[in-house]
């Protein structure tokens, strides 16, 4: 975001020049024996590891020790926040009794071990050591769906009071203080929190047995050779220098230490399952569509179209001179953009509100609308037979191309016939559409009403952004920065409340999902 | 750079910061360095925070440029000056703070030296205009004028300053008036137009003189043709990262130094447009593709690398903390 002044910039310039990594180090040997069980039944399962069985019952400890090592909570809040459902894992600890009899010892012993920890976070310690004086401290967290309760842990003791929590992104932006405390290895966090420094001292509070070798270092090559006789300059300024904490030593000899990556939480992506999660049952008859994979802050995803015509409403705070809520297209959408999803009630906001601005004639229209998509299906149909959507799209295509009737790509085809897309974008492209399903004669009222339509979702559009951009005026976003989501209540009337989920990755390849999941929030951490 | 610059904080004057200083130097020496048939600079630097660095590139560069170029000798200004017909406008700087608009005249000769004679518009006693011999080591005090003759009547100082007052004291004794007027493009920057447009043009900066602030912006110089109003003229161009269709080749050929990336994306979307210019390309840890762009650097650098002894500039620059710079030289196919 680019609304540094010289001088702000200049503090970091200022902080590159003085500021060291401090590491401290904390013992919790209990920890260690569970990260080394949970290690040592990953590698036992190997590729196994990867069935849904473990899956289901891997990923949420994952999870579970991840947050452990890198958040300054109890384990119970920990757990509890995690929505970690311990007759769930016992029962799955029975059933593995049955399929993995062989394992069954490790998993039940893993599960007592995690289900007996208690007592405070060993971060306190250390952080407590960091907060005496009257620096301006923040700290890292790395599991943003833990930072509220961190916020209210903190507010109730004295100490931690002051303590600000903040997010890698906005370490990049105007955040500035002067102790950064990180929880958990260096390796676990951008680089750039310590190579752009915003604080002029950072801590790093890790475990006795977490491996953390990571050092700043350059990254250009060169040549030695040609930097002697100076055919290639090759210069870098000061780096961070890290030190740890006077006595204490990284490894105690009675561990060996764990490699961090190996603790890192599970990587998100898609699978079947997550649909059943969402509440979706297979059936035959059901309409779907292509979709991207978008991955979401606080371990959340959504479903968004895969069309070049798609649009998605989102919140950009890149730049103050580009408007902050706009429509934008699903190709241009970008991690760090915020998507605005209806978690109330679920699904798409703007099509009840775009009904309620059509008034009495929103039932005829949507007829109308469903009317036309499913001749076009039927007449694919009759054609070319019962393929799939995607099949029958394809086969669509590449009739009305090697007719000369209109150029549509098959991606284009199967969202005109998905009940989300109101008409093709030119009017061209719709009369030849019509005419392929026999329509020809109804073009022209079809036009129009497809317009009434689209100019009630431009008008709901307008409509949530202007009430959203209301809201927003009279609040911060720095909470939106910190934790990637934030509701905002709009009011039952005017389409309960809508949130805004960090996007931090969008996936490349396209799945089929059934139509009414798209935009429906996914909940992969719970 | 000798004229120090000042930026604003909390509505008061400071000196710039040596980072930016820095950036302004990178510019400079690249221009300073010219260009060989056959290969040019690839300058990667990685730095904490990327804001204003490519504007700052680009001003360096076009400072440089202009110091080179519009910097004429006095022979050659003087014979520029005999050259002007009869009655052509100039404006003459008597002193720093005394400028006065005249008429050339035909030269004189005494004493076998050419002299420029010229009248300046106020009314001698006598009634008629004041008549000034000039020699060659003065030239530099006349310049020809854009502006139509005669201005019979006396004006401020400030009324009289025909050129931008923070570019003629940012770059003193350069002609201005082909500052002015000529536009070309010696360096372009790729970037986002929206933040390049509040670095450049919307942030104030100024150079001192006499305890006085003549406040101006990196715009002024630079002159980026999307931000020039009106018919101004331009030295750089602006190449967003966004544009969907090919750069105007128009403005991709008339690039005359070296073209500035503000980032990963900016790099990796447009870096290879240009294969015979001079590349600067500014990286922060924090952008998403800083790895690729770092990744397409190293691997020109591997396989593209032309080494000539002592032929980069930068060996004798000391890095700032926090900023990792590689320069060499790339073999132009």
């Amino acid at each position: 975001m680019n609304n540094s002044s010289i001088s702000f910039l200049t503090k970091i310039y200022n902080n590159s020049q003085t500021c060291n990594i401090v590491r401290h180090v904390i013992v919790h040997d209990e920890l260690y024996h569970i990260a080394v069980a949970l290690n040592s039944l990953r590698n036992s399962l190997g590729p196994e590891s990867g069935e849904e069985f473990w899956r289901q019952i891997l990923n949420p400890i994952r999870r579970f020790i991840f947050s452990l090592c890198s958040t300054p909570l109890p384990p119970v809040t920990i757990a509890a926040i995690s929505g970690l459902d311990w007759n769930h894992l016992h029962h799955h600890v029975r059933l593995c009794q049955q399929t993995y009899p062989d394992l069954h010892s490790s998993l039940a012993d893993l599960i007592k071990r995690l289900e007996n920890l208690d007592g405070d976070s060993p971060f306190l310690t250390p952080l407590e050591s960091l907060c005496v004086s009257d620096a301006r401290v923040s700290v890292v967290i790395n599991v943003s769906r833990m930072n509220q309760a961190i916020e209210k842990y903190f507010n109730e003791n004295n100490t931690f009071k002051n303590v600000e929590i903040v997010s890698a992104r906005q370490l990049r932006e105007l955040h500035i203080c002067d102790r950064l405390v990180i929880l958990g290895p260096c390796r676990w966090i951008p680089e750039y929190i310590f190579l752009s420094p915003h604080a002029q001292e950072i801590h790093v509070i890790n475990f006795n047995w977490l491996h953390d070798q990571w050092k700043p270092s350059s990254v250009f090559v060169s040549d030695p050779q040609s930097l002697k006789n100076r055919s290639v300059s090759h210069c870098i300024g000061r780096l961070p220098e890290i030190t740890n904490k006077s006595g204490q030593a990284f490894c105690d000899n009675n561990f060996s230490s764990l490699d961090s990556l190996d603790l890192l939480p599970p990587t998100p992506a898609f699978r079947k399952e997550m649909l059943h999660n969402a509440g979706w049952e297979p059936s035959h008859n059901e309409e779907l569509t292509l979709a991207k994979f978008c991955h979401l802050a606080g371990e959340r995803a959504v479903f968004v179209p895969a069309d070049d015509n798609a649009a998605q409403l989102a919140i950009d705070l890149s730049s103050a001179s580009i408007p902050l809520i706009r429509r934008v297209p699903i190709g241009a959408l970008e991690p760090d953009m915020y998507l605005l999803l209806r978690t109330a009630g679920g699904g798409d906001f703007l099509i009840p509100l775009a009904n309620r601005i059509l008034g009495r004639i929103a039932k005829e229209r949507r007829e109308q609308q469903a009317e036309w998509k499913s001749q076009l299906i039927s007449k694919a149909k009759e054609q070319f037979g019962e393929l799939s959507r995607g099949a029958l799209a394809s086969a669509v295509s590449n009739y009305l191309s090697s007719n000369a009737l209109l150029h549509a790509s098959p991606a284009n085809v199967f969202y005109w016939m998905s009940s989300r897309s109101i008409r093709p974008r030119k009017k061209e492209a719709f009369i030849a559409i019509l005419e392929y399903s026999g329509m020809q004669s109804k073009s022209e009222e079809l036009w129009e009403a497809m317009e009434e339509i689209e100019r009630a979702h431009r008008s709901a559009g307008h409509t949530i952004r202007k009430m959203l951009l209301q809201r927003i005026s009279t609040m911060s976003l720095e909470p939106l920065k910190r934790d990637g989501q934030m509701v905002f209540d709009l009011g039952e009337q005017d389409g309960g409340s809508i949130s805004a989920f960090q996007i931090i990755n969008i996936s490349k390849d396209e799945f089929d999902i059934p139509i009414n999941l798209i935009g429906t929030l996914l909940d992969f951490g719970a | 750079m000798s004229v120090k610059l000042y930026h604003k904080y909390s509505d008061k004057w400071f000196a710039v910061p040596k980072w930016v200083d820095h950036f302004i130097s990178v510019g400079e020496e690249l221009v300073l360095e010219g260009f060989e048939s056959s290969s040019r600079i690839v300058t990667g630097i990685v730095v904490p925070a990327r804001e204003y660095c490519a504007a700052l590139v680009g001003f360096g560069m076009v400072v440089g440029d202009t110091i080179i170029r519009d910097r004429p000798s006095n022979e050659a200004h003087f014979n520029k000056l005999l050259c002007l017909e009869p009655g052509a406008p100039v404006v003459y700087h008597e002193t720093d703070k005394k400028i006065r608009n005249g008429v050339i005249c035909p030269p004189e000769k005494i004493n076998d030296n050419y002299f420029i004679k010229f009248q300046i518009s106020e009314p001698s006693k006598k009634g008629s205009g004041i008549f000034v011999l000039i020699g060659q080591e003065k030239a530099f005090h006349l310049h020809p004028s854009t502006n139509p003759v005669t201005l019979p009547k006396r004006r401020t100082v400030k009324e009289k300053i025909l050129h931008n007052e923070f570019v003629g004291k940012l770059l003193p004794g350069c002609d201005l008036i082909n500052f002015d007027i000529q536009s070309k493009f010696v360096c372009a920057i790729v970037g986002k137009k929206h933040i390049l447009e509040q670095e450049i043009v919307n942030t104030p900066f100024a150079v001192s003189s006499d305890s006085r602030f003549t406040e101006g912006t990196l715009q002024d110089v630079l002159r980026v043709n999307s931000f020039a109003q009106g018919v101004q003229s331009h030295r750089s161009a602006l190449l967003p990262t966004s544009l969907r269709q090919q750069p105007d080749k128009h403005i991709v050929e008339k690039v005359e130094t070296g073209v500035i990336f503000d980032g990963a994306d900016a790099f990796l979307r447009w870096g290879a447009i240009w294969p015979n210019r001079h590349l600067v390309i500014i990286l922060d840890r924090t952008e998403l593709r800083f790895n690729d762009a770092i990744h397409g650097i190293n691997s020109i650098f591997s396989q593209n690398r032309l080494d000539i002894a002592r032929s980069v500039p930068f060996s004798d620059l000391v890095p700032l903390p926090g900023i990792e710079i590689l320069a060499f030289r790339e073999r132009i196919q």
